[in-house]
């Protein structure tokens, strides 16, 4: 019998039984070793190394969430628009006749994985200060609870990053036109807005990953949790609602 | 075949298989087997994808080793499936129909890529399912192979059924006339509810009437008639008759 729990557990083994994950992965690794080299080789214009000189620095340098939005945006929308692309949605239709109900375990598998990713890559970035302070003047000040912050932040943007992303490939249905797509919505088009209308500046995704990981003030954290969350579920909406309407190739 | 699997909505009407339409089936995957165009992930092994159909059904993950036996598959099942042949997915496709064990199966060009020993097999294997109560519904361009395999036939032409019928029925299902009238006795068939088409100089294929409704209908029009006989010929010989008649009505 085709439950929702049976469709999720498929979704979470159609993301991990291709190398993306590992090619992910990679870029976390190779993000992580950058930040590490910024740490060891990198100084402010004056040749100093202040931008690490204080707790609030090192937390802003280790503040992964803007990235993890950005991140698993792309995975989600890659994931799924290659469903399309693949027709590999087929069988998923047909397994469960009722989309919404397929989808949303698409959705809900691409959180799970764009979370543990943008968890793994927070734990590395920090990893990475942690190891290269050191070589430096300063050691790592950072306390244990701005730490998990910091993580749970990151795991957070990343789900929300993926479903937006997700939605985004379940509309476009094209790999190149969904990652073009996400990369508006979270590049492009924030600071048209902010353009259009300065109060909105406070609002855009960048602004509420920063405020999550706390090296940011210009919202409450829960307003930006709020918000974050809004950015990735009103997309999802729209791709709910086209899902059961459109034919499939 | 979209429209009845929900997978693209009718201009008019309604699909439905055994009374229920496939959105409204209980547990589709076990009720309708599907094999349409291959749709695999280039990058997932043949039997991840298996799995992953076997679990979003709740199938138990032993019949994902069966059917790969069956298929014959069981020794590539761990390639990723970019680097099968055109012949090894349509039999992992099959594979996947199969998965549910379905009382019905849906197939679009199923013999597509195999090799005559795979045709042989995929035959047995559906005139065996069809033996044992099964439905199987095949869409092929192979008409010689749908001879083999079919009992019952719709002939579809640019949308538009054509024929339908026992396969049996269908190859004796039109009339050839020889007849100097030609343009007339189109005429008088037409008006009759016939569908008629020009053919060889003097010949007139019909369908839609049987002999006596032809000779009948041609005796009270005064037309002369120097040959009437079953049109029998293959499947392919009848799918061109048919088809090309619907240009020539067109034309006229």
């Amino acid at each position: 019998m085709t439950t929702w729990t049976n469709l999720m557990r498929a979704e979470l083994r159609k993301l991990t039984s291709t190398r993306m994950p590992w090619a992910f992965l990679a870029v976390l690794v190779v993000i992580s070793a950058t930040t590490a080299a910024a740490v060891i080789f990198g100084t402010d214009m004056d040749g100093s190394k202040a931008f690490i000189a204080t707790a609030a620095d090192q937390q802003s340098l280790m503040a992964f969430a803007a990235n993890a939005l950005m991140g698993a945006g792309l995975f989600g929308a890659i994931a799924v628009a290659r469903e399309y692309a693949h027709g590999t949605v087929v069988p998923t239709f047909l397994t469960s006749p009722r989309r919404q109900r397929a989808m949303l375990a698409q959705l809900a598998a691409v959180a799970v994985i764009g979370g543990a990713l943008a968890l793994v890559g927070a734990g590395l970035t920090i990893t990475a200060v942690w190891l290269s302070l050191p070589t430096t003047e300063y050691g790592f000040m950072v306390a244990a609870g701005d730490v998990v912050r910091v993580l749970a932040a990151s795991a957070f943007a990343g789900a929300a990053g993926a479903v937006l992303g997700a939605a985004i490939g379940a509309l476009v249905r094209n790999t190149g036109g969904a990652v073009t797509g996400t990369v508006l919505v979270l590049i492009i088009a924030p600071p048209l807005i902010i353009q259009l209308a300065s109060d909105a500046a406070s609002w855009v995704p960048n602004t509420l990953a920063t405020v999550l990981s706390g090296v940011g003030d210009e919202v409450t954290t829960l307003a930006a949790g709020l918000a974050i969350a809004a950015w990735a579920l009103v997309p999802a909406a729209i791709a709910l609602a086209a899902v059961q309407r459109r034919d499939v190739a | 075949m979209k429209v009845l699997l929900d997978l693209a909505a009718a201009d008019g009407g309604t699909a439905r298989i055994g009374d229920t339409r496939y959105r409204d089936l209980a547990d589709p995957a076990r009720a309708v087997g599907v094999m349409l165009e291959p749709n695999f992930h280039p990058g997932r092994s043949g039997r991840d994808h298996l799995r992953i159909l076997a679990r979003a059904a709740g199938i138990p993950m032993v019949r994902v080793d069966e059917m790969l036996e069956s298929v014959g598959l069981a020794a590539a099942a761990d390639r990723r499936a970019g680097t099968y042949s055109l012949g090894m997915r349509q039999r992992l496709g099959l594979a996947a129909a199969l998965l549910g064990d379905p009382s019905v199966l849906v197939l679009d060009e199923p013999a597509n890529g195999l090799d005559p020993e795979g045709i042989r097999t995929l035959r047995n294997s559906l005139r065996g399912r069809a033996a044992q109560g099964h439905t199987v519904f095949v869409s092929s361009h192979l008409l010689a192979e749908v001879e083999h395999l079919a009992d019952d036939v719709i002939v579809i032409n640019k949308g538009r059924l054509v024929a339908q019928g026992s396969l049996a029925d269908l190859q004796h299902a039109a009339a050839f006339i020889r007849t100097p009238a030609r343009d007339r006795l189109l005429d008088v068939v037409a008006a009759a509810g016939g569908v008629a088409h020009a053919r060889d100089g003097d010949g007139v294929v019909v369908r839609g009437m049987d002999l006596d409704q032809i000779g009948e209908a041609a005796f009270h029009a005064g037309i002369p008639i120097h040959q009437l006989s079953s049109e029998a010929g293959s499947l392919e010989e009848l799918f061109l008759n048919w088809t090309s008649g619907d240009v020539e009505e067109v034309e006229r």
